[in-house]
């Protein structure tokens, strides 16, 4: 009796808190959603308003180019940057997959004697971007290769293999070896076992890496600045154009960010549904 | 495991080790051989081979003191708040809600998904003394509207904020893939002991949570040692010297003032104390575990 | 038969000559968000009409635009044909090889680009050093003084103010007088207890916020500047430390949370109504003027900002600021890029610009009556110009302003004296300018 009211008050506590803490992440990008449905004039006004009527005009900006004075950047080829976006991140996550789970079924199966070879992956991710940026470009140069979204491809590889193995050689762990031996008792070879038991098994982890390294592409800034011209510019270097020197256009600049952020909404939304793992227990064949 | 065995694994990770060692090994070099000079990318003067003066310089700087001691609190603030918070959700997220899964856990994923430049700027709207939402909110409720970003005592309090706000989804998701991993094994547990012995699977589930917590919390600590947007966004290092990183440092060191071996030495340093820090806490973890 | 020949020869050299005309092509870097770039882009088609030369415009934030611009010029790719360089860089990019210099294409152009009809002290400040033409001029500001005439012609304001300070309201020719007019504008409208209007807005984000805010301030208060005829920092003195300790001495007149102001904040105050006055650049006043993004459009006007008596005579020192085109010594198109500057520096550009109320840097267009009609305001920008300061000229410019920039927020937030402050600069001064 006790302990019933004891578990009910823990759910509502439970799910107090986690309904907070989705109102507090959902208002930030809430607010934004307004301020890019508002004409310049409303940013400031104290105290804010919330019921007005939206007005696209931004939105129809960004997209579309406008003239709008001289409060908007007239943007060629927004769907240009969006498409290097699109291609360096699927491209990216890609390869970091495909590197990246082989690496996780060695590390994972494989007793190593020492910590090393996990620890020099991890490495990868320390060094700050200042100090591998020249050096990187240089090496892009001498194949030729500068001004492509080659070279953002292979960057955000290095600096994303160390999550991707990490996060899941851990998951493969835990899967029992016994998966492993009746896939070899039933004739497949190391490779098809591991592709046909092992990788479906480990789709929650692999799934999430999916999606963080999408992310992390997506909205990377600093690499995409420097080892980018005009043909391969991304989105992020495109946002932040609209922090200019008389200002910040928040009505265009909140809408960026929304068109930003819808891409990566909708796959979250799709990814979902591989992220459960469900209850099975049996080998697919 | 037979040697047979391991060679046949080796397939698996000897396309990735080539692929690093090739991207890797001349930046690594050059950036190591670069931090012993006073190498000024701009400039045209002679570089000079000054051996470990770089170093030393940097130690006798009292802002880049001032960005070491600001940045290790601000990674051990954030991620503790990030782990704790994280771990809370991704456990009230999977044992109590069945509705709307899909849709709650992508809201909650958003802010991480948002790119970095955007939730800065949103912030600092935000975070405005004057005009922003949250002194707003403070004034309704009659507290006494706070300096956020201008203010020594608060700078370095709001960049933490946005941070936490920011990545704890990340926690979440890597903390829920770990649930999910165990969710086999040990709802036959649940089912054979009642759901009533809680604390018992406390003991169960914890430990083999753990690989996940730490995956975790490394990745955590080493990006928010790099941590760099929203501290250059929101306030560049103030006001004063209250919000300076290393990040920062070192980004104005490489690229506003271009000398790049002051830069490679400070980064140099700063992958030395993540490294520290890191085989410090697998050391520790391992033996809880 | 020779004959039919030779004319297909003629006719094919013709239009391969004409049509590698058409192929050229030449990168641009640009400040992001820019009314100028604005009318360079509505301009750009007219211009490869004329000479088919065919323009890739990259903006970018301003933040970004010399690091990439140097990095860019080191990586010898050609990557860009035009840059568009802040005067505070000239030095920089003229010492260190980044541009290369246009004394000969202006002399060969001379009737063309009438370089005289430049304003003087914007050509030396951003485009000629040692008698080099290093970059020419697109874009000249300078700060000013915006403050609210409904506020200023008040009766009630004019009367009280006489009663408390013993002398008439008006924009403030002194820094003392400012701090008086910023002291009894910050009060309490609505009678809620809480004060909603301020005397003024500060602009003090670090870096270079920090810096040209309080540099106005200093050079009045010093009648010097930062650096001496050697380049060594002689800024460390009673009147550097008393301009900061004014400057300080302000924070209670501004809006909270201005240690962090970046332009944005405080034109969006200003323009907002919550101060009653907003030392800033003057090309804001367009911002100020729309109705689209302003409430107090027939509200406002412009000064020259306040200065110190000096044995007899006021040192206003609104600092300079601006852009300029330079060719980067990597292009491959440099005639094609000379082309794009003769253009977008020219007078029919700059017309046009001006009418759009953009700040441009010929003598003729600010006393062409058409635009005097359109903007009468321009007078007084010019009259800006023409005694404005410009900002210490040295190649490690960007470690310098950083230092300066620093401690004037640290002094300003409390974080040390201004002693201390401007102490430390000066160590770091010596060793950047040794």
């Amino acid at each position: 009796m006790r302990s019933n009211i004891i578990h009910k008050s823990v759910k509502t506590v439970a799910i107090s808190f986690i309904s907070a803490w989705v109102i507090i992440s959902i208002f930030p990008i809430f607010w934004a959603l307004l301020t890019s449905l508002k004409p310049p004039i409303e940013v400031a006004s104290m105290p804010p308003k919330l019921l007005f009527l939206p007005d696209f005009s931004n939105y129809k900006t960004v997209l579309f180019g406008g003239a709008g004075g001289f409060y908007s950047i007239v943007q060629e080829g927004f769907w240009r940057f969006l498409m290097n976006s699109f291609v360096i991140s699927t491209i990216t996550t890609i390869l970091t997959l495909f590197l990246g789970t082989m690496s996780s079924y060695y590390i994972a199966r494989v007793k190593l004697k020492s910590d090393r070879l996990r620890f020099w992956f991890l490495s990868l991710r320390m060094m700050p971007p200042i100090a591998i940026i020249i050096p990187f470009y240089i090496m892009m140069k001498y194949v030729g290769l500068v001004d492509s979204k080659i070279s953002l491809i292979l960057i955000y590889t290095i600096f994303n293999l160390p999550l991707t193995v990490w996060f899941v050689s851990s998951y493969i762990r835990t899967i029992p070896i016994e998966y492993d031996q009746m896939a070899a008792i039933d004739g497949f070879s190391k490779w098809s076992g591991f592709l046909k038991v092992i990788v479906p098994m480990s789709k929650p982890a692999i799934i999430t890496s999916a999606l963080l390294v999408f992310i992390f592409s997506w909205n990377e800034f600093l690499f995409a600045l420097i080892l980018t011209g005009f043909k391969s510019k991304t989105l992020p270097v495109l946002a932040t154009g609209f922090i200019t020197q008389r200002g910040i256009i928040w009505g265009q600049l909140t809408a960026t960010a929304i068109i930003i952020i819808i891409p990566i909404f909708i796959m979250t939304l799709i990814a979902q549904r591989y992220l459960s793992r469900g209850m099975t227990l049996g080998i697919k064949r | 495991m037979t040697s047979r065995e391991i060679g046949q694994f080796r397939i698996f990770i000897w396309p990735t080790i080539i692929f690093i060692i090739i991207l890797t090994v001349f930046p690594f070099l050059y950036a190591i051989a670069l931090s012993f000079t006073d190498h000024n990318y701009v400039s045209s003067d002679q570089t000079k081979i000054v051996g470990i003066d770089n170093y030393i310089e940097l130690f006798q700087d009292s802002l880049f003191t001032k960005s070491l001691k600001n940045t290790v609190l601000l990674v051990a603030i954030s991620t503790f708040c990030e782990l704790a918070i994280g771990f809370t959700l991704a456990t009230i997220f999977f044992t109590y809600v069945r509705k709307l899964k899909k849709f709650i856990q992508t809201i909650i994923i958003m802010p991480m998904a948002m790119a970095p430049v955007a939730v800065a700027l949103m912030w600092k709207y935000i975070f405005n003394s004057s005009y922003g939402i949250l002194n707003y909110i403070f004034e309704s409720l009659s507290l006494k509207p706070i300096d956020w970003l201008g203010s020594n005592a608060y700078a370095l309090i709001s960049i933490i904020i946005v941070d936490i706000w920011q990545w704890t989804p990340f926690v979440l998701l890597i903390v829920l893939a770990g649930y999910e991993s165990i969710k086999r094994n040990a709802i036959d547990m649940m089912l054979v002991d009642g759901a009533n012995k809680l604390q018992l699977l406390r003991f169960l589930i914890l430990p083999r949570i753990m690989p996940f917590i730490l995956v975790a919390l490394l990745l955590r600590i080493i990006d928010t040692f790099k941590l760099f947007d929203i501290v250059y966004v929101l306030t560049e290092g103030g006001p004063g010297s209250a919000t300076e990183t290393l990040s920062l440092f070192g980004y104005r060191l490489g690229f506003i003032f271009f000398k790049m071996g002051l830069a490679s030495a400070e980064s140099i340093i700063l992958v030395l104390l993540i490294s520290v820090w890191t085989v410090l806490l697998i050391r520790l973890l391992k033996k809880i575990i | 038969m020779f004959r039919l020949l030779l004319s297909l020869l003629l006719i094919v050299l013709i239009i391969v000559g004409c049509s590698n005309n058409d192929r050229a092509q030449i990168n641009v870097i640009y400040f992001a968000g820019l009314p100028m770039g604005q009318v360079m882009k509505e301009m750009m088609p007219e211009f490869t009409k004329e000479t088919g030369i065919t323009v890739n415009f990259l903006e970018i934030p301003y933040d970004n635009v010399r690091s990439k611009e140097l990095t860019s010029v080191r990586q010898d790719q050609g990557a860009y044909d035009v840059m568009y360089v802040d005067d505070i860089w000239m030095y920089e990019y003229a010492k260190e090889g980044i541009v290369i210099p246009l004394t000969d294409y202006v002399s060969r152009d001379s009737l063309e680009v009438d370089f005289d009809d430049f304003v003087d002290k914007v050509v030396v400040a951003e485009s000629i050093l040692n008698d080099t033409i290093w970059l020419m001029p697109q874009r000249a500001d300078a700060q000013c003084l915006f403050y609210r005439t409904d506020l200023f012609e008040n009766p009630k304001n004019i009367s009280d103010f006489r009663n408390k300070y013993g002398y008439d309201l008006n924009p403030p020719e002194t820094w003392d007088q400012f701090k008086d007019i910023a002291e009894f504008f910050t009060r309490d409208t609505t009678g809620d207890g809480k004060i909603d209007l301020y005397g003024t807005t500060l602009t003090l984000k670090r870096p270079h916020f920090a810096f040209e805010f309080f540099a106005m301030r200093y050079w009045s208060f010093t009648n010097s500047q930062f650096l001496d005829g050697n380049s060594k920092p002689i800024f460390n003195t009673p009147g550097g430390v008393e301009a900061l300790n004014y400057l300080v001495s302000l924070k209670e007149y501004a809006p909270p949370g201005v240690s962090n102001w970046q332009h944005d904040e405080s034109i969006t105050a200003f323009a907002a109504g919550m101060t009653a006055m907003c030392p800033q650049w003057f090309a804001f006043y367009p911002t100020f003027n729309d109705p689209n993004t302003s409430t107090i459009v027939d509200k406002f006007s412009v000064a020259l900002v306040p200065g110190m008596y000096h044995e007899d005579q006021l040192v206003r020192a609104p600092s300079i600021g601006g852009g300029s085109f330079g060719v980067p010594v990597d292009s491959k198109n440099m005639e094609a890029a000379w082309e794009f500057i003769k253009f977008m520096t020219g007078k029919r550009f700059m017309k046009n610009a001006a009418m759009r109320g953009a700040i441009v840097t010929r003598k003729s267009i600010y006393t062409d009556p058409e635009v005097l009609e359109k903007h009468p305001i321009y007078d007084l920008h010019l009259k800006s110009l023409e005694i404005s300061w410009y900002r210490p000229r040295l190649v490690r410019y960007a470690e310098l302003q950083e230092t300066i920039g620093l401690a004037v927020s640290r002094a300003f937030v409390g974080e040390m004296s201004s002693q201390e402050a401007l102490k430390i600069a000066e160590e770091s001064a010596l060793e950047i300018t040794k």
